[in-house]
């Protein structure tokens, strides 16, 4: 669920990425900055109010170090002093989506009971590729629970080709079958 | 019936052997929050309003109801404990719909149209979406055929055309339900296919409504639609549109149906409650602001249609409460201005004794005077004469009639008269030709003599006696549906042969001494 505060952060960011033609440096800086809030103890010591907003950006600034330009280090400083630094996951996911979008790109989760081959994979890679006429990602994942089949998620779209699936289907159809 | 289990197995092998399942694309999201009846959805981008979702994981369904920027506002139809943050939903591509037809008829359905009488599935493939748009203007008819509901008052004054849209509003304990009902009762040997709705009414006045329908014989040729105050609010929000959906089955069929809504101001409060959970602005009276839009969208539907359509029709009756005779408040001004025209059951006559309770001065019927029968036309103009005569002197006659000059005394004893015949018991409708007889009866002087605490004993021997040794009189009313002279010599001749064979028949020789 992404908060809609976290839309226009990742909005801006994208807009002002486009306009100096940065956008995959941002896109590795806001990793970055995610990475150092994932730490739990990071993340509460960044919006910890008995600590002056000054002293927490000073203490990103050191962690940070070089390895973030300095646009995206203003980006950390103004989050820190508006409290919102619990925002920086998802502003990295929504412009990571933004970015995809952008060039084309679709990412499609592929669920399996199975590790899929290598040929397996490239034959769903280029079926998913002149269904949706883009350039396609896969996201492996493996699921015994389907029991076998395929499960494959673009977005909001899901096609549902699983055993559990089938099974749960015929299940409600014979239920509903009048003797 | 007795099926062997090896008969079981092969159905069952059947099933299987012809399980066909394509896969194929669909729409899906998250539920990210539920309670009160409504679950919070992300995801579904391409989910269409009013579609119907699923909840596979508990197995429950819903309706979009709200589509904001980013989330979903789902109506469950359903018991929605069952149902999870992060439960997955599907979209199903369909449209809210309730089964329809002919097997319908005798049922005791809730708002989804599944049977809740113990009676068995229901055996229909037919389905109608429960929002539909209305009949165009190209579509519909003038309303020009009566629906009789049995009730001198209404049949004569306000009378109700097949295809018109009926308010029945009063405060509570008044008789709104019981008017309804015994229009029901009243179509027991008619073409109207009656549907009662019943919208957050407690569960022991539904067994009970249904139950007199039974006993009065009218339940087996009637479909009753219930969302009870025990169901939750979406339930009741839809039911009203679900008998509707069953009701224009028929009308689009060529036939005629009677739906009656009990009652409109339940069904806005469970509305204004769905519209609340899902965070829409209150407007007036804390209802949303499309609530106006609400009824009329659903009043709407009630049409006759035009005779290239089949000449179908869809009366509606539907019934508002009021709070203390407060007719100004937001939901009854609403659904005043939608229909065309109202009978207004007024407390103060209700205990005074006039039952049913119409108040006639205020009740009207907009569109219904064109399909009144034209035998009740010729009486009721007297009557209405009368009685309005009657409601301007009625002051007076609180003081004592002896002061007056004969003429206003004459009209306010006629009055009084004519208020005395209008009363009637419940469960009692009258088929069309007893009521002409009657009011005719009583417009043409013969109640003059008798006192007025005697005038409904007088008419039921009258209608005795016409029943009974004039048979062929009603008949002849019933089918030419038009007072001729000849038709009134023998009515004269009749009705001075009963009066002078009663025991009025000496009173009146004594007044006229």
């Amino acid at each position: 669920m992404a908060s809609s505060a976290a839309k226009r952060y990742a909005q801006a960011v994208f807009s002002l990425g486009q306009e100096q033609g940065t956008l995959d440096a941002w896109s590795e800086d806001l990793a970055m900055l995610s990475r150092i809030v994932a730490d739990n103890r990071i993340a509460t010591y960044l919006i910890n109010p008995s600590v002056a907003a000054e002293r927490r950006i000073e203490a990103l600034e050191t962690s940070l170090g070089t390895n973030v330009r300095p646009e995206a280090r203003n980006l950390a400083k103004m989050l820190i002093e508006r409290n919102r630094t619990m925002l920086i996951p998802q502003i990295r996911e929504m412009f990571d989506d933004r970015l995809r979008q952008e060039r084309g790109i679709v990412v499609a989760e592929v669920t399996t009971a199975e590790r899929l081959t290598d040929a397996e994979r490239d034959a769903i890679g280029e079926r998913l590729v002149t269904m949706t006429g883009k350039r396609v990602e896969l996201l492996l994942k493996i699921d015994p629970e389907i029991i076998g089949g395929i499960i494959i998620r673009i977005g909001d779209q899901v096609i549902d080709g699983s055993v559990r699936n089938k099974l749960e289907k015929m299940r409600s159809r014979l239920l509903a079958g009048r003797l | 019936m007795a099926v062997r289990p090896t008969e079981i197995s092969d159905i069952i092998r059947q099933q299987i052997a012809g399980f066909d399942d394509t896969t194929s694309l669909t729409n899906v999201g998250t539920v990210v929050s539920i309670g009160d009846g409504i679950a919070n959805v992300y995801g579904l981008s391409n989910v269409m309003a009013s579609e119907l979702v699923e909840f596979p994981r508990s197995g429950t369904s819903g309706m979009a109801f709200n589509l904001s920027e980013d989330s979903v506002g789902v109506l469950v139809l359903g018991d929605y404990r069952d149902i999870e943050e992060g439960d997955e939903v599907r979209a199903t591509g369909g449209v809210a719909s309730v089964p329809v037809g002919d097997a319908l008829i005798g049922r005791v359905v809730n708002a989804l149209g599944e049977p809740i009488d113990g009676k068995g599935p229901i055996a229909t493939d037919q389905r109608r979406q429960i929002e539909i748009i209305a009949p165009g203007v190209i579509q519909r008819a003038n309303v020009d055929q009566p629906l009789q509901t049995g009730i001198k008052a209404i049949d004569a004054m306000i009378p109700i055309g097949r295809g018109q849209r009926e308010l029945i509003i009063g405060d509570r304990q008044t008789g709104k339900t019981a008017v309804a009902l015994d229009t029901i009762i009243n179509q027991r040997d008619s073409d109207v296919i009656p549907i009662y709705v019943a919208i957050g009414l407690k569960q022991a006045q539904v067994a009970q409504t249904v139950r007199i329908l039974e006993e009065q014989g009218v339940l087996h040729k009637s479909i009753v639609v219930v969302a009870s105050a025990a169901d939750p609010a979406t339930q009741q929000f839809l039911a009203p549109f679900a008998g509707t959906a069953m009701g224009e089955e028929f009308m689009q069929t060529g036939r005629h149906a009677l739906i009656i809504y009990d009652d409109l101001s339940k069904h806005a409060q469970a509305y204004r409650e769905v519209s609340l959970l899902t965070r829409r602005p209150p407007g007036r009276e804390a209802y949303p602001g499309d609530v106006f839009y609400l009824h009329s969208r659903l009043l709407e539907r009630s049409a006759r249609l035009s005779d290239e359509l089949g000449g179908g029709t869809l009366t509606s009756l539907p019934i508002i409460e009021t709070q203390a005779g407060d007719v100004s408040a937001y939901i009854p001004t609403n659904v005043i201005s939608i229909t065309d025209g109202q009978i207004y059951l007024d407390p103060d006559l209700f205990y005074a004794g006039i039952r049913p309770a119409i108040n006639v001065g205020i009740s009207v019927s907009r569109v219904g005077g064109a399909a009144q029968v034209k035998a009740m036309r010729q009486v009721a103009g007297r009557l209405r004469l009368d009685l309005a005569q009657f409601r301007d002197l009625a002051a007076f006659a609180q003081f004592g009639t002896s002061d007056l000059d004969p003429a206003t005394r004459k009209q306010i004893e006629t009055g009084t008269r004519m208020t005395e015949i209008l009363k009637q018991g419940q469960y009692q409708p009258m088929p069309v030709q007893e009521e002409v007889v009657d009011l005719w009866m009583a417009g043409n002087g013969y109640l003059d003599n008798v006192p007025v605490e005697e005038v409904r004993a007088f008419e039921l021997e009258y209608l005795d006696y016409m029943r009974t040794a004039h048979s062929d009189l009603l008949a002849q009313i019933a089918d030419k549906r038009e007072l001729t002279d000849e038709i009134i010599e023998k009515l004269r001749a009749a009705s001075d042969a009963f009066k002078a064979g009663s025991r009025w028949a000496t009173t009146s020789a004594r007044s006229a001494a």
